[in-house]
């Protein structure tokens, strides 16, 4: 009896100091401690997804994410794949308080055997816990926290959320994350879509999914669906019999890449950026928002139409020019396109470049290039704001300011020509000459109030395009007098929900006047003549509802040409990257203005374009282009009541020399 | 064989009062072949007369185109024969027939000046019997008109208006009809016949006046910058630097009116610009640009430094050259440099705005201040403020009225003149002073070589304004 007192003592004695060491080394190892703020990032945990983006019409164009992800709720996801997952991970996971004692016990058993563990005893929990909690260390103590915190989050959250958020976080290979993104990535369905012989070949990704990538290693990944099939078969979520058949199905794979998922992928990227500015350190792609854009599917189809169109003419004429430049300098002219609706300031279809494949550098937004004589309307409205008239004549002459030479294209000189015509031919020297006459500042100060965001250079150059713009600051000018001087804010982002549903973010249209109404008409006026009489003559036969602009910068680095009736605005832009010059005289109106006529003339099924009506106080006089006086066989220009020219052509200087040769020639 | 001397010798003696006493000499052969010289002209315009007008032929001429050199074989028959030339190669009358060619419009040279003359006869002396002869545009139209003038309207005065009369081919036949003719054109064909006289603005008397101003400021370096539309200006002006041996031309510069490269081309030859006039300095210039990055906007030549070996530089060309010239000055940086030109330069478009090189500088024309002209070509509504300017078809418009109403003024004081023979009345005409005017104010009306002493106008430009400093 004393020896059986003797033993139970040194047992207790043993135990106390076991159970004691054990408190001890727990106090040590901190393993009870932090419970809640660890458990908080499963419980507090927000439902990760992709965040989705929409056309006008409400239609999915494309995601943003950071990691891809597609939450669903465990109540669709079909019952096969949480019978498969409990079958392989955790088959006792309802019976379970978080971490299961016969499957310790078998590991422990295995190891005593075998020497090391030959299968996890990790439950689905425990599995959730290291992820969110834990790292992957195999040491003791993080497994006794580990088992300790799965016991307590059982206690925190049902056993229903445990499995919504182990499959639609855990990490299933080729970037996919969730058992949804998983299937997409995979075989391109949705989880309702998936069949077992692929739910199978998914679960067992679970334990490695490196290695049983099933796009890197076939085999590998087939060997690890076998041994889940056979789980399933034991646990009696499929027949034994099927599973040979299951196994044996073919498994039709698909690449996924998410920019041929992505309908306009330059204009999802601008997006991005958008939602950063809009949203600010909020933003975060993974959190399921919807953005709600203005892209217009058709518009944008038929951008990229006209541009496919256009490719290889582009082609050849890069190899055509590539001979004029030195081998280092290679020659790859981009193409950039951006259709907005002036009325509302939406953008209704935007491609950054020629492909995105390619290159995914957006040159609407993020490429500064020189305008050229793109900017030229500002200038001429400026003009006439401060009392010139479109019959005034001017000289034109080469012109010398201090070390600044500007050039004609066609060298013209030694003519005369009215700001009408200088505009329309696009003339250089006059422009200068008449922001000489306006004074830089006030021109620079125009461009700014017209919508120009980028900063402009101080120097007489910037009134023939020298300063570097974006694509954007040209659309917000042109709209602006599209829209008959009243200024909306350009827009891609109409609204934006939570993942739940809610309006985070709505558009509030911002108007403002910039431009007086019929000084807006004139301008219009000039920029018809420019398609009828002017640079962009081919395009003649849009010039009954399009008005437009072309721009060549220096050496035809820049090509451009803007069109737009009241609806519709369509820029678009030929260049290279490394701003090489095209040796050859294409100008805006060979590169630009075709792409441009492509693309207007297949929307005039998509959007019916409005016209341009002078209001009545406006009178449609003939003007001799060169000399302003009137004349029946000039340019037809519209000028406010009042403000007509009053010289006849009897009465002009120019008309004598243009007719007899010379002035007071009496002396031949 | 009788010469053409001897005829002219013995019609001037038939048509001179001094011949009733030398009658002595008025032998057969002498009659003959002065009847044959008098009666060929208005037979070859006889010939060109239409049918239905020969019946309206004046009595006179019908009897000399009847007549027959072979009265000259009889005493009394020659003896009337002679005063029957006398009377033919008289001055008669007051009939006045302008040769012109009108066309349909009525805004042209030649229906200026048919309405300025006509307004002037009219308005200060009706006794003048005026007719317009529409010539159209060949040389039978104008001798059939001619015809029409000399036998059945029977003028003494022929006028010849502006446009392309062939004048070298009437000449002759003008020359022969002995009447005073005078050509309203700057180019009278050659037409240099004692019976001839030229009214016309006299571009000589303009050169001049010109080269007199150059003188008396000392710009005594010319250079000559024109175009094909200007040559007859400078043709002008070289012809008569001889009276000048002060003033030399140091280069003659000539460009195409309607090419850029040519007026380019002109300033830089003109200013010395190129690699051949500043060897030394432009190879200086061109090392520089092959090391300078910029090369492509780099030119050598346009670096050079202007060089000015004139005083002044004579642009006669239109304002419109003009100001493309004084543009191209500025633009190779040519300092001020002074220029002179013609009436080519009259015109509001040059000095609104005035480009500043030319201020100061001076033209000569034809045509003083418009409300100095003749009251009815002043009838044009002229800007009261500014008395340079007229609109531009109202330019040549008031040109032309004022050549006609000069030519009607110095007929008008012609048939004044007491003689009825025409060479005397020639003689006279050609002596003729001014008579008072507000425009020709005094002197001979023509110079020595029958044209008409037009005066000559210089002007100075300033802003906006033409200030008219000296008539010669």
């Amino acid at each position: 009896m004393k020896k059986t007192k003797i033993v139970l003592s040194i047992v207790l004695v043993s135990m106390i100091i076991i159970v004691g060491y054990s408190a001890k080394f727990c106090y040590d190892h901190q393993i009870f401690a932090d419970v809640e703020s660890s458990l908080n990032k499963i419980t507090l945990f927000k439902n990760l997804s992709n965040s989705k983006i929409f056309d006008n019409s409400n239609k999915e164009i494309g995601e943003l994410f950071d990691r891809y992800q597609i939450h669903t709720p465990v109540d669709k996801i079909p019952k096969k794949i949480i019978e498969t997952l409990l079958a392989v991970e955790d088959k006792n996971f309802y019976e379970h308080q978080g971490f299961d004692l016969k499957a310790i016990f078998r590991v422990g058993v295995g190891f005593l055997k075998h020497g090391k563990a030959t299968h996890g005893a990790s439950t689905i929990t425990q599995q959730l816990v290291r992820k969110f909690c834990l790292t992957r260390k195999k040491v003791l103590v993080r497994k006794l926290r580990e088992i300790y915190l799965s016991y307590k989050l059982e206690k925190k959250i049902s056993k229903k959320k445990i499995l919504e958020l182990y499959l639609n976080n855990m990490f299933f290979g080729d970037g996919s994350y969730g058992i949804a993104a998983a299937s997409r990535r995979y075989f391109n369905k949705n989880l309702t879509e998936v069949s077992l012989n692929e739910i199978s070949l998914m679960i067992g990704l679970l334990q490695s999914p490196s290695r049983y990538n099933p796009k890197k290693n076939l085999k590998a990944a087939k060997t690890r669906q076998w041994k889940v099939l056979q789980a399933m078969a034991r646990n009696g979520v499929i027949q034994k019999q099927s599973m040979k058949k299951i196994y044996h199905q073919k498994l039709n794979f698909k690449k996924f890449n998410h920019r041929d998922r992505v309908f306009a992928p330059y204009f999802v990227d601008y997006i991005g950026a958008k939602l950063k500015t809009i949203l600010g350190e909020k933003y975060d792609p993974s959190q399921g928002i919807k953005v709600y854009t203005t892209l217009d599917r058709s518009s944008q189809l038929q951008v990229q139409k006209a541009i496919d169109s256009h490719k290889k003419r582009i082609h050849d004429l890069q190899k055509l020019n590539q001979r004029f430049l030195p081998k280092k300098d290679k020659l790859d002219l981009e193409i950039s396109f951006l259709v907005t609706n002036p009325k509302t300031g939406q953008i209704l279809a935007m491609q950054g470049g020629k492909s995105y494949r390619k290159s995914q550098f957006n040159r609407v937004w993020q490429a500064k290039r020189s305008p050229g004589s793109l900017i030229k309307p500002a200038v001429y409205l400026n003009a006439l704001e401060s009392g010139m008239n479109w019959y005034d004549s001017m000289f034109i002459s080469p012109l010398r300011y201090e070390t600044y030479r500007p050039k004609n294209s066609t060298e013209s000189f030694m003519t005369e020509s009215t700001l009408m015509r200088s505009f329309y031919l696009s003339l250089n020297t006059p422009t200068v000459e008449i922001t000489k006459k306006l004074g830089l500042e006030k021109v620079l100060e125009r461009f700014k109030s017209l919508g120009i965001q980028s900063p402009m250079k101080k120097e007489l150059g910037s009134a023939l395009g020298g300063s570097e713009v974006t694509m954007l600051d040209m659309a917000r000018m042109y709209a602006s007098i599209a829209n008959l001087g009243v200024r909306k804010n350009i827009y891609a982002i109409r609204k934006i929900t939570n993942m739940k549903g809610d309006i985070i973010y709505q558009h509030k249209v911002k108007t403002s006047k910039v431009i007086e109404e019929d000084y807006a008409h004139m301008i219009i006026d000039g920029m018809r003549k420019v398609m009828t009489y002017g640079t962009a003559k081919k395009a003649s036969g849009h010039s009954k509802y399009f008005v437009g602009k072309t721009g060549t910068s220096n050496n035809g680095i820049d090509n451009w040409f803007c069109g737009f009736s009241p609806n519709l605005l369509a820029m678009t832009w030929v260049g290279s990257d490394n701003y090489l010059p095209l040796q050859l005289k294409f100008g805006g109106h060979k590169l630009a203005l075709p792409i441009w006529m492509d693309f207007i003339h297949s929307m005039k099924n998509v959007i019916k374009p409005e016209k341009y009506v002078l209001p009545e106080h406006f009178n449609k006089i003939k003007i001799n282009p060169k000399h302003g006086y009137i004349s029946d066989e000039g340019v037809e220009v519209a000028f406010l009541k009042g403000a007509e020219p009053t010289q006849e052509k009897k009465d002009s200087s120019f008309r004598s020399i243009s007719q007899k040769g010379d002035y007071r020639g009496i002396f031949y | 064989m009788v010469s053409f001397i001897n005829i002219f010798f013995l019609l001037v003696m038939i048509s001179t009062p001094s011949f009733a006493v030398s009658k002595n000499k008025w032998t057969t052969d002498k009659c003959k072949m002065v009847f044959n010289y008098v009666k060929k002209p208005y037979l070859k315009l006889y010939k060109h007369l239409l049918i239905e007008k020969r019946k309206k032929i004046h009595p006179r001429y019908k009897k000399l185109l009847k007549s027959n050199k072979n009265l000259c074989n009889d005493p009394k028959s020659r003896k009337d024969l002679r005063l029957f030339l006398e009377e033919i190669l008289a001055m008669r009358n007051n009939h006045v027939g302008l040769m012109s060619q009108l066309g349909g419009d009525t805004n042209t040279p030649a229906h200026n000046v048919y309405s300025s003359m006509s307004s002037y006869f009219q308005n200060n002396n009706p006794k003048v019997k005026f007719n317009v002869l529409d010539t159209g545009y060949d040389f039978s139209s104008f001798l059939r008109q001619l015809a029409l003038a000399v036998l059945v309207l029977d003028v003494n005065y022929i006028v010849l208006g502006p446009g392309k009369y062939s004048i070298h081919q009437a000449k002759k036949i003008l020359h022969q009809l002995r009447l005073p003719t005078f050509v309203l054109s700057n180019d009278n064909g050659g037409f240099q016949s004692k019976f001839s006289f030229q009214v016309f603005p006299n571009l000589d008397q303009m050169t001049k006046t010109l080269l007199i101003e150059l003188e008396l400021q000392k710009k005594y370096r010319l250079s000559l910058v024109s175009s094909r539309l200007s040559s007859i200006f400078m043709q002008s002006l070289k012809n008569n630097l001889k009276y000048f041996p002060k003033l030399s031309v140091v280069s003659e510069h000539e460009f195409n009116p309607d090419e850029y490269q040519s007026m380019d081309k002109t300033v830089r030859s003109l200013l010395k610009l190129n690699p051949e006039d500043q060897p030394i300095e432009y190879k200086k210039l061109a090392l520089l640009e092959s090391n300078n990055t910029k090369a492509k906007t780099f030119d050598a030549a346009f670096q050079l430094e202007a060089i000015k070996e004139f005083d002044v530089v004579v642009f006669p060309g239109n304002f419109k050259n003009l100001k493309h010239f004084t543009r191209t000055l500025k633009y190779f940086r040519s300092g001020p440099v002074q220029i002179v030109g013609s009436q080519k330069w009259r015109s509001k478009e040059l000095v609104n705005p005035l480009p500043k090189i030319l201020e100061n500088s001076y033209f000569v024309d034809y045509v003083g201040y418009y409300n100095m002209l003749p009251k009815n070509i002043s009838d044009y509504q002229l800007d009261q403020k500014d008395h340079s300017f007229v609109g531009a078809s109202d330019v040549s418009n008031i040109d032309f009225k004022l050549i006609g109403t000069r030519a009607a003024e110095i007929i008008s004081q012609a048939t004044n003149l007491q003689s009825s023979s025409r060479t005397i009345k020639v003689g006279l005409i050609h002596k003729m002073s001014h008579s008072k005017s507000n425009f020709f104010k005094a002197g001979r009306v023509f110079s020595e070589n029958r044209k008409s002493n037009w005066p000559a106008f210089m002007f100075k430009l300033t802003d906006k304004k033409l200030n008219l400093f000296r008539i010669r």
